[in-house]
C-alpha cells in the first residue's frame, strides 16, 4: 500500500458504479438477451417454437412497411428535435443570461419544471379538448370571426402528435442546455462584447459552442424518447400515424413475439447508432470533466 | 450611489415574451382541462 489515498479513491469509485452495474447486468442485459434469443425463434398461429432461423429478420427487411414506419418515426424525431432545440436553447438562454437575480432564475426554472411532475398521459390528453373539432381553440377562432368552420388538422393529425411531443419533451432539452450555459463564465461574454462582437455573434461563437454538451444530451433524450414512443403517436393521430414501436405493440398484442423481438433488436441497434453519432460529434465525457 | 442595474436591452423583453408564451403553452391545456372538469354531463 504505497498510495493508500489513491487506493481508497479507486475502491470508492468501484462502489459508486456498482449499483448501475448490478442494474445493467442483472436486469437490463438479461432482458435484452432474451429478446435477442426470441428474435430467432419460429412461430405459427398457435405456438412459439424455439429455433434459430433468420426468417423474422428477412421478413422485416423485405417488408416495405418497415421502411415506412422508420421514415415516420425519424420524421417525427427530427421535427420534434428541431422544435425542442430552438425552444430549449432560447429558454435556457433567457434564464441564464437575461434573468439577473438568482431567485427569479430558480423561480422561472421551477415554473417550467412543475408540469413535468404530472403524468405524461394527463398532459397529453389535455390537448384533446383544447384542439378538438369543437374544442376551445376552434371555438375561440370562430368566436373571434377568424375562421367560419372548425380547423380539422388540429387534432388527430401529425400536427397534434408534434404538439404533444413538444409539450412533453421540451424540458429534457431545457435542463441540460441550462446546466451547460450556467457554467459559461460571464466575463467571456463581456470580453467578446468589449471586443466589438454583436449579440448574434456572441451567441454563435461563444454561447453555442460552449453549450454543445447540453445540446447533445438534450438531443439524446428527445430523439430516444420520440423513437421509442408508441402511445402519443397512436392517441394524438387517432390511429392514423404509426411508429415503429406502435407496430411492434400490434405484433405483441397478436402474440407474434418473434417478429416483435426482431423488430425490437433492429430498433435498439438503430437508436444506439443515433446516440453514438451524437456522442461522436460531442465528447460529452470530456466536456463534463472540464 | 448610482443604480448598478443598467437598462435592460430590448432582447430581454422579446425573450421574456417568448418565455411567457412557452409557459402559456405548458399550462394552457391543463388549465383548460381543469376548468372543463367542472362541466356537468348535460352541457349542450
Amino acid at each position: 500500500m504505497e498510495h493508500p489515498e489513491e487506493n481508497t479513491g479507486e475502491r470508492a469509485s468501484w462502489w459508486q458504479t456498482a449499483p448501475l452495474v448490478i442494474l445493467l447486468c442483472g436486469v437490463l442485459w438479461p432482458a435484452e438477451l432474451v429478446v435477442l434469443a426470441v428474435s430467432f425463434f419460429d412461430f405459427d398461429r398457435t405456438d412459439i417454437v424455439p429455433a434459430f432461423i433468420f426468417d423474422n429478420y428477412v421478413d422485416l427487411f423485405s417488408s416495405e412497411v418497415t421502411l415506412r414506419l422508420y421514415a415516420s418515426s425519424i420524421k417525427f424525431a427530427l421535427i420534434v428535435w428541431a422544435v425542442t432545440l430552438i425552444l430549449g436553447f432560447n429558454i435556457a438562454y433567457f434564464l441564464v443570461f437575461h434573468v439577473r437575480s438568482l431567485l427569479w432564475q430558480i423561480g422561472l426554472f421551477l415554473v417550467c419544471t412543475v408540469p413535468f411532475l404530472t403524468s405524461n398521459i394527463i398532459r397529453m390528453i389535455s390537448w384533446i379538448p383544447f384542439l378538438g373539432r369543437n374544442g376551445i381553440f376552434n371555438q375561440a377562432l370562430e368566436g373571434a370571426g377568424i375562421t367560419s368552420q372548425p380547423l380539422e388538422f388540429l387534432l388527430f393529425s401529425d400536427f397534434a402528435v408534434v404538439v404533444a411531443y413538444v409539450h412533453l419533451f421540451t424540458l429534457f432539452m431545457v435542463v441540460p442546455i441550462f446546466n451547460s450555459m450556467a457554467r459559461i463564465d460571464k466575463s467571456l461574454l463581456e470580453a467578446a462584447r468589449d471586443a466589438g462582437a454583436g449579440r448574434v455573434r456572441v451567441v454563435a461563437e461563444i454561447v453555442l459552442p460552449l453549450s454543445r454538451t447540453g445540446i447533445a444530451l438534450g438531443s439524446i433524450f428527445v430523439i430516444t424518447l420520440v423513437m421509442g414512443d408508441s402511445f402519443v403517436v397512436r392517441t394524438m393521430s387517432g390511429g392514423q400515424s404509426a411508429s415503429v414501436v406502435s407496430a411492434l405493440q400490434n405484433e405483441v398484442a397478436a402474440l407474434q413475439y418473434p417478429p416483435a423481438a426482431a423488430s425490437a433488436v433492429i430498433m435498439v441497434i438503430i437508436v444506439t447508432l443515433m446516440v453514438a453519432g451524437i456522442l461522436r460529434l460531442v465528447d460529452v465525457r470530456k466536456e463534463l470533466a472540464r | 450611489m448610482h443604480s448598478v442595474e443598467e437598462d435592460r436591452p430590448w432582447t430581454f423583453y422579446a425573450f421574456a415574451a417568448f418565455f411567457g408564451l412557452f409557459v402559456l403553452f405548458l399550462y394552457g391545456p391543463m388549465i383548460v382541462i381543469y376548468i372543463l372538469s367542472f362541466q356537468g354531463p348535460n352541457v349542450a
